[in-house]
């Protein structure tokens, strides 16, 4: 079943095309990777998925439901959600705080958690992060993986259908990215879709169900891992010879 | 190690918990302010404790959003102002008692409140902060335009007292006050601080994580435009008068400096500070020619060695009971 489904999805800044005409439909309970070089328009298109940014023209629909021009809470109250590719944290605020913030918007509050258990659920989401001793730690002493890490437990602390992560494995230590992935990987598992724009190949190629390839703001190819490492205009665009590499590790 | 600030708990669930954490020194010398109004003979010295009173409600409720929020608003004169006016009509129009003009006139403050912050909503920084300079401004003008019923530059005078004596006003001063102070502790304590802090950085992730910023920083206009209205009023009914001072440019921005020297984003830091400040004010004048220089001098100081405010002053960080005793716990 398809959970979300974009078509004819286009937006231009001035005279520089971002996006341009793509379309896609993303099954739910499955890692769905956006890749192509910088500049592609990656970023933008998630911009425009989660309500940061108005498309010119297109339709987005979410379970069924048209959701473009909804603004990003609301968009959160359905269930859509995102962590940021430059992470800003929230100053002053502790790590626990932040991750407790998502308690107050209105998708939780209408599961009428007690606050004991809300607190128990930010713990936990803490601990499968690694960050359990720094839970009453002030963001600003947070060092950048970890910023990385809060961000991530942030955004799934609204306990989403479709989460949306912009390089989610930039500045992580090998062990850092081993321990996302596993989170994602059991996140499908629960049905949880995952959607993932990463430079790292190799990890995000290990991860994903299938693969978008983006170049100057259009759909260059679409498939499994396996084909789009093998697909000679993807390699020319933007693997190079990195596609062989991962060719050669996908068999 | 700061503690979690029990962001799960509503306003109304924490207003116990809250007055539990809070200024011991505050409410010393709030029991010790009620008690020279009711034991002192001293008349100047209760004018300048009202005085005093009315300043610290002043920053304490600029304090609620700008030193949350981080939007420095340099127009809060807009509320105070309009308050006060709208006090002062009430009283000599319609003649309704000061118990009844400071919740009506506070209303209309907070009512101001949703429509400044809703056209404010998407300024930041200096666009902010010019904007809210221009609402008081335009009001400041206002008073000199429709003077048939603002009485122009003199104002409006007559305007009852909250009682017969200096005494009960004092003390009226100091229980609103009190109230005041700790409904805008519990609030900034509650999820509603949380929120506006959170909206400081990055107003984007804390969209993305489901908070409508929109509503939370308009709530945070409406709960600041309230409490500077009640100050607003408190000053119209010690006074007896009103006059387009109330809404001047320098009382928004004497209240940027109180909170900006106590420590914004604190409450009590700019409560001590406006308290503290304003009192050397008054003492100066026995040195009339030399204050200017002297209070200016004295907060271009205190702003100098504690840019955080005095609330994050490393001399106060190295002494935690003594900070504890002025500020309270976190």
């Amino acid at each position: 079943m398809n959970l979300l489904a974009a078509s004819n999805l286009s937006k231009s800044f001035g005279g520089v095309t971002a996006v341009d005409d793509l379309a896609f439909e993303i099954e739910q309970g499955t890692i769905f990777g956006i890749i192509g070089p910088n500049g592609a328009g990656k970023t933008s298109l998630f911009n425009i998925l989660t309500g940061f940014l108005r498309a010119d023209r297109g339709t987005v629909r979410f379970r069924e439901r048209d959701v473009l021009g909804l603004k990003p809470y609301q968009l959160v109250e359905l269930g859509m959600t995102r962590s940021f590719q430059l992470v800003k944290p929230f100053f002053g605020m502790t790590a626990l705080e932040t991750v407790l913030l998502p308690a107050w918007s209105p998708r939780m509050r209408r599961q009428q958690v007690p606050p004991r258990e809300l607190e128990r659920r930010a713990t936990d989401l803490l601990v499968r992060f690694g960050l359990h001793d720094r839970d009453r730690t002030l963001v600003d002493d947070l060092n950048q993986s970890e910023l990385r890490l809060l961000d991530i437990a942030r955004a799934l602390a609204t306990e989403p259908d479709i989460i949306y992560l912009d390089e989610p494995f930039s500045g992580l230590s090998l062990d850092q990215i081993a321990l996302v992935s596993e989170i994602l990987r059991d996140m499908r598992e629960s049905g949880t879709t995952v959607l993932i724009i990463e430079h790292r190949m190799r990890e995000l190629m290990q991860l994903v169900d299938r693969v978008m390839v983006i170049s100057f703001g259009s759909k260059l190819a679409e498939g499994t891992p396996a084909e789009i490492v093998d697909n000679p205009r993807v390699v020319e665009a933007y693997l190079g010879t990195r596609g062989l590499d991962l060719a050669a590790s996908h068999g | 190690m700061p503690a979690v600030r029990h962001p799960l708990k509503h306003v109304s669930v924490h207003l116990g918990s809250t007055v539990a954490t809070m200024s011991p020194l505050l409410f010393v010398a709030l029991l010790g302010v009620a008690a020279i109004a009711l034991l002192s003979s001293d008349f100047y010295l209760k004018e300048v404790l009202v005085l005093v009173i009315v300043f610290a409600q002043f920053t304490a409720s600029w304090d609620v959003l700008c030193g949350y929020s981080a939007q420095d608003n340099f127009g809060h004169a807009f509320f105070i102002g309009a308050a006060g006016y709208v006090a002062a009509l009430l009283n000599t129009w319609l003649e309704f008692s000061p118990w009844l003009t400071v919740p009506l006139s506070a209303s209309v403050a907070a009512l101001l409140g949703v429509g400044v912050g809703w056209l404010t909503l998407r300024l930041r920084g200096p666009y902010f902060a010019l904007s809210t300079i221009a609402f008081a401004a335009v009001l400041f003008k206002l008073a000199y335009i429709y003077s048939t019923v603002t009485g122009g530059e003199e104002g409006i005078s007559g305007i009852a007292p909250f009682s017969s004596s200096v005494d009960l006003d004092l003390f009226a001063c100091v229980v609103m006050f009190a109230i005041s102070t700790i409904i805008l502790s519990a609030f900034v304590r509650s999820h509603y601080g949380l929120i506006l802090r959170s909206t400081q950085h990055n107003e984007d992730a804390a969209q993305a994580s489901g908070i409508n910023t929109a509503y939370y920083k308009i709530a945070g206009f409406v709960v600041s435009g309230f409490f500077a209205g009640i100050g607003g009023t408190m000053y119209t009914h010690t006074k007896m008068q009103v006059n387009p001072e109330l809404l001047a440019g320098s009382l928004s921005v004497l209240i940027v400096l109180f909170a900006v020297a106590g420590g914004r984003g604190s409450i009590m830091g700019p409560v001590f500070a406006a308290a503290g400040l304003t009192l050397l004010n008054e003492w100066l004048r026995i040195i009339e020619e030399y204050r200017p220089v002297l209070f200016t001098g004295t907060l271009i100081l205190l702003i100098y060695f504690n840019p955080s405010g005095m609330v994050r002053s490393r001399a106060l960080a190295r002494v935690p009971w003594l900070r504890t005793l002025l500020f309270g716990r976190r």
